[in-house]
């Protein structure tokens, strides 16, 4: 039952994407996502699916997996254009009144906006998820791990933070088999989680939430007890089973997704869209703040 | 996979009063369709009878899990035809209250599902999720139980069964699961982890049940020293398919096709084995030592 479901989003395959760097990924879909929110006009929206098109070919992925985290934001997507729709005012000047009605008035600029913040969101949720469908959550938190070490400088317990990190992940699937079993254990013993008000229903959950429970401090303690008997003692220089190493691909990638970007802006007049683009971020802090 | 031939399939699906369980032709996948998909079970074939002790044994990942956890319909039917009892497992609807009263199921490590106040209520789980309304009656099977199973329900029924021993947490849990008084128990690996006592103990608790009470076992097994004393048959799990389905004595008669599955060859056997190739034939029956020792004894007489 647990077990159809995947854990994280990891999409095993041998592509070009998969093999890069996990580090080098995570920078790289920050600078895309940094990259996204200076994108004004729809000319470059179009270059940017054309990459996304790209990228998304290059790691193997199907289409289907990605689309799939769009349904994650889907409330937050309707409200956004919903709500830019309705409440954009445009420049009388410039733009054109399309409906007016009671408060409400709908602007051509406002559906120009809505329908860019909904490509923008759409394509960031697109490319980190193809960060995620392509790096195991181990990766990831070895990539962090490893980017973060400056701050080690200033005494951030980087290592400590990893190791959490990557102890819950690793828990997560043992947590969920755990799960599995004492579900069907209590199934067996006639346990029944779909029939009955709500307040039977949730009764029913305490079968199977006592022994999880149970069971996560007893594993917790038994992992906290063979860490000490093997002398764990955090960061004191700690080498790890898999180096993390750039190579060939991360060179190319890095080159490819950066000179995409700066060809891009430089073309569609880098100068014009630093002043939108500091306008757009104003307007941001100011009205849509729903967005962070 | 393919899917069963409908015309080989009906005439051996007959079940009489006598069958516990028939398989035809069934197969299981994890993750269907997705890049994860494992073929658990393929073309899965047998058939059970009434009061049968069975040992399913098989390398881990064999299928063996994934087999008995069709039997109280944990896991439905993917393909092919699964009967329980008088349960139609491959048909959509089943009675799944009926067929999990009468097939009782002992997880791995049972003692991690015990969850209530005390022993007694925890015991008593089971009865009242299939609907035994009478408190008094609930609490005399579950005396019974408890009782069966080699601890003092007097001295127990209210304790936590968080305070008690490992072995006794088993032992409870045990009969949380035999309270139900089912027809058919299914245990996965019921003594792993115990010390050699309480493994005996539970060996010897089920398979008086079996003898006394003709309740058909169907137990999971890895220690093959205990499925050879104990089974009347063994069904070996290979890749998800039926590798051996025989009596204890044959099955190890195949000593390196046991091996080369990553099984052990139980002590008794191995010993019956040898005898053999020197010509000394033992009756089948011989499992434990002290009858292969009375058997050798009269060989000797004999001669």
């Amino acid at each position: 039952m647990l077990k159809d479901v995947t854990f994280g989003q990891y999409y095993p395959s041998n592509s070009f994407v998969h093999k890069m760097d996990a580090r080098i990924k995570l920078l790289l879909c920050l600078v895309f996502m940094v990259g996204i929110f200076f994108v004004q006009s729809f000319v470059v929206f179009g270059f940017i699916t054309v990459f996304l098109i790209i990228l998304i070919a290059s790691s193997r992925v199907p289409l289907k997996s990605i689309l799939k985290s769009i349904k994650g934001i889907i409330v937050l997507l309707l409200l956004t254009v919903v709500l830019n729709i309705f409440f954009t005012k445009g420049d009388p000047e410039k733009d054109k009144l399309l409906v007016s009605w009671w408060i409400f008035e709908i602007w051509d600029a406002g559906l120009y906006f809505a329908a860019k913040m909904f490509l923008r969101l759409v394509y960031l949720v697109m490319g980190s998820s193809v960060l995620t469908l392509t790096t195991t959550p181990v990766d990831l938190t070895h990539a962090i791990e490893s980017l973060l070490k400056p701050l080690k400088v200033i005494r951030v317990p980087v290592h400590e933070l990893a190791l959490i990190m990557s102890l819950t992940l690793s828990f997560i699937p043992s947590l969920m088999e755990e799960t599995d079993r004492i579900i069907n254990a209590q199934k067996a013993r006639g346990a029944d989680f779909d029939t009955g008000g709500l307040v039977k229903r949730a009764k029913a959950f305490i079968p199977i939430l006592i022994p999880l429970l149970v069971g996560g401090f007893r594993r917790a303690e038994e992992l906290a007890n063979a860490m000490n008997s093997r002398c764990y003692e955090g960061a004191t220089k700690r080498t790890q089973m898999r180096v993390m190493k750039l190579t060939w691909r991360d060179l190319v990638g890095t080159l490819v997704v950066l000179l995409f970007f700066v060809t891009v802006f430089v073309i569609f007049g880098m100068k014009s869209q630093w002043i939108n683009a500091n306008v757009d971020w104003l307007y941001i802090n100011d009205v849509n703040w729903l967005y962070f | 996979m393919s899917k069963p031939n409908k015309q080989v399939v009906t005439p051996q699906l007959v079940t009489d009063s006598q069958t516990a369980i028939v398989a035809q032709n069934l197969c299981f996948t994890y993750n269907a369709k997705s890049p994860f998909s494992k073929q658990a079970l393929n073309n899965i074939t047998l058939n059970i009878k009434k009061g049968e002790f069975v040992a399913v044994v098989g390398h881990t990942g064999s299928g063996k899990t994934t087999f008995v956890q069709h039997l109280n319909a944990l896991i439905r039917v993917q393909s092919g035809e699964l009967r329980v009892l008088e349960h139609n497992l491959s048909q959509k609807k089943v009675d799944l209250k009926l067929l999990r009263k009468q097939v009782g199921m002992v997880f791995q490590y049972p003692e991690y599902q015990l969850f209530a106040d005390s022993v007694l209520d925890d015991v008593c789980f089971g009865l009242k999720n299939f609907g035994l309304k009478d408190k008094a009656e609930r609490e005399a099977l579950a005396e019974e139980a408890i009782g069966l199973v080699g601890l003092d329900f007097k001295e127990v029924k209210n304790k936590s069964p968080f305070d008690l021993s490992g072995g006794e947490k088993r032992r409870v849990a045990l009969a949380g699961v035999l309270a139900m008084k089912p027809q058919i128990l299914v245990m996965d690996e019921p003594t792993a982890g115990l010390d050699p006592r309480g493994k005996r103990e539970i060996l010897s608790l089920v398979s008086s049940l079996n003898k006394e009470q003709g309740i058909t076992v169907v137990m999971v097994s890895h220690d093959m020293n205990e499925v050879y004393e104990n089974a009347d048959r063994i069904i070996v799990f290979r890749d998800g398919q039926i590798a051996y389905d025989t009596t204890p004595r044959d099955l190890f008669r195949n000593e390196e096709d046991i091996v080369s599955m990553n099984l052990e060859i139980p002590h008794m056997a191995k010993f019956a084995n040898e005898l053999e190739r020197n010509g000394y034939i033992i009756p089948d029956n011989c499992k434990t030592v002290e009858q292969t020792f009375e058997a050798v004894m009269r060989l000797k007489g004999g001669e």
